[in-house]
């Protein structure tokens, strides 16, 4: 076999992110789900609490980087913040995470009396509530006050306090502002995607649909969760957390429109974006510099051998398929580290493309469909 | 030139015994074709196999007929329905027969006089090679493909010459109608050039080898545009 050519290892990994991605049926049936929901809980709470509330999507699913579970049966998972425009003073965590419960109970009763038949189960975590459809997928909400004084580089307006897991103190986060900031470092890309886009599809820019703008940088990181996924089965405690990886990756994306180039430069370089401050690893949230995301390697330092040891494998396993000779090798490959069901079926497309490129290329008289033309004259 | 009696009727077979004998001898290197000159059109099928360095990539059914060989080219018929059958895919109605070159490229790809294995290992070759890849890249190898009808003619000889400067390939096709090229005599693409020396060698080719035909149909292409 001939090594791959960049272009077929892009295209190869391409087929890869599209059998990770969740499927596009399923996030439209979870938004509908959410915003039904999202109405009837600001409904609810004008009416029992006298405040507004807001019900968006957070995380993985606003980034648009959730991967499908490994095991086809099992769940994919949608991330909301429930965000109740009330002041955290005269609340408990308690109190305020057992009113956002009552409310999804009479939420699940407004369902049924209203003839519903997709009713949900309600499962309480340590910080959020999960809505269990029947199916393929369930609704974790995460209940959120506003934060009275939020320090953010982007979208302090944006800013949340959450409870933490024991129920006792307030803790910060701010999804929407996080996004902003990954939007932003893949602007370029993103840019480009849409244009090109609207060019073929004929419509305007602001047309093209959300769905249809996955930018590399977001299928990169679906890619390395999916990696680090299948490393880490069974092993789940030191296993790097996704948004290290997203950040980390966000900042060694050198916006090139080749997904296994970018993938090859991300996991070459991401290591160079986690610091050393006195003796302290660092990664730094890059809308609150204050907060280190692994800020738990500190206690923990098998989380940070794990980290290197996992990006340089990858590094490693990545970098080798542009040399390999034998698709056997990445077939094996990409069974163990992406735990394909298909993967013998999307290497052999790859020798396939790739022994016709060098057929196409050998030939020496060119006849139709070919031409050595340009495009217009 | 030989009679058979077809069912009931004396027809004339319309392929000469030497051109059979060498579509025989070429069909020795495809395992499994078949050539059957009893008919009122002599024909050849197969399974043609899109192969490269001993790998067999894509198959395709084909069917060759034959109607006034070798003037007129034999038509290529893919009859496993893999490729849809329509112009955008290099296929020609009514009958969507494979579109292999333009006439015009027909000196260069397939001479007078030329076996019919060179029709197999060329435009053929070429023809499958290239909807395989198609089906796998979604475009044509090189990225792009020789427009239909006159647009093709038009890029063809844009390629030949080496210029995309229509004035200047109808001075250059004018020239094959001139007895020689005089020595002094300037390229019409470069002042500065003897066309002896710049596009000369093209034009004398073109002239040895193209039907004045065409050369002359070619023209009045160019002279339109």
């Amino acid at each position: 076999m001939y090594k791959l050519s960049s272009k077929n290892l892009n295209l190869m990994m391409e087929e890869i992110y599209t059998d990770l991605d969740v499927p596009l049926e399923l996030k439209k049936e979870a938004e509908t789900k959410y915003l039904n929901l999202g109405e009837w809980l600001n409904q609810d709470s004008q009416s029992k609490f006298k405040s507004d509330s807001q019900l968006y999507i957070q995380g993985s699913t606003l980034l648009g980087t959730s991967v499908r579970p490994i095991k086809r049966g099992d769940e994919y998972d949608f991330d909301l913040v429930y965000k109740r425009n009330i002041k955290k003073d005269g609340i408990s965590q308690k109190d305020f995470k057992d009113q956002v419960g009552e409310q999804l109970t009479r939420y699940i009763q407004y369902l049924k009396d209203g003839g519903e038949k997709d009713i949900p189960f309600l499962i309480e975590g340590k910080r959020c509530w999960t809505l269990q459809y029947k199916g393929r997928f369930h609704i974790d909400v995460l209940p959120a006050l506003p934060d009275p004084e939020p320090e953010y580089l982007m979208d302090p307006e944006d800013g949340l306090i959450i409870t933490d897991k024991e129920l006792t103190q307030w803790q910060f986060s701010n999804p929407k502002g996080y996004h902003s900031w990954f939007k932003k470092s893949m602007r370029y890309a993103l840019t480009e995607l849409r244009n090109s886009l609207a060019k073929s599809d004929g419509v305007e820019v602001e047309d093209v649909p959300q769905h249809k703008t996955k930018t590399t940088l977001q299928k990169a990181i679906q890619i390395l969760k999916r990696h680090r996924d299948s490393t880490y089965m069974g092993s789940k405690d030191d296993k790097p957390i996704s948004v290290i990886i997203t950040t980390l990756a966000s900042h060694a994306y050198n916006n090139s429109d080749n997904l296994y180039v970018a993938l090859t430069e991300i996991v070459k370089n991401m290591n160079n974006y986690i610091e050393d401050r006195d003796g302290v690893y660092w990664v730094e949230n890059p809308i609150n510099k204050k907060e280190n995301f692994a800020d738990k390697w500190e206690s923990n330092p098998k989380r940070a051998e794990e980290m290197f040891r996992w990006i340089e494998s990858a590094n490693k396993e990545f970098e080798s398929y542009q040399n390999e000779t034998n698709i056997d090798v990445i077939t094996e490959s990409l069974e163990k580290s992406f735990r394909l069901d298909n993967a013998t079926a999307i290497t052999g497309k790859a020798k396939k493309r790739e022994g016709l490129a060098v057929a196409a290329k050998a030939v020496e008289v060119k006849t139709d469909p070919w031409s050595h033309s340009g495009d217009s004259y | 030139m030989r009679s058979k009696l077809i069912h009931g009727a004396t027809q004339e077979i319309v392929i000469k015994d030497e051109f059979i004998l060498d579509i025989k001898e070429s069909l020795k290197e495809y395992k499994g074709f078949k050539f059957s000159s009893f008919t009122s059109k002599p024909t050849v099928i197969g399974q043609w196999e899109v192969k490269f360095e001993g790998v067999v990539y894509e198959t395709y059914d084909i069917k060759i007929t034959f109607d006034g060989y070798p003037e007129h080219l034999p038509k290529v018929y893919e009859t496993s329905n893999k490729i849809p059958h329509e112009e955008d895919m290099h296929f020609n109605p009514p009958d969507w027969h494979a579109c292999l070159f333009v006439s015009h490229q027909r000196w260069e790809v397939f001479p007078k006089g030329s076996s019919f294995l060179t029709f197999l290992k060329v435009p053929v070759h070429n023809f499958f090679l290239g909807q395989s890849f198609f089906s796998m890249y979604g475009h044509w190898p090189e990225g792009r493909e020789r427009g239909h009808g006159n647009k093709g003619i038009v890029e063809y000889y844009q390629e030949l010459f080496g210029t995309k400067d229509k004035k200047i390939i109808y001075s250059l096709l004018r020239e094959t109608f001139e007895e020689s090229i005089p020595r002094q005599k300037k390229c019409p693409c470069n002042k500065k050039k003897r066309l002896k020396n710049c596009h000369g060698q093209t034009v004398t080719t073109l002239k040895e080898n193209q039907d004045p035909k065409l050369i002359f149909e070619a023209m009045q292409i160019f002279k339109k545009n």
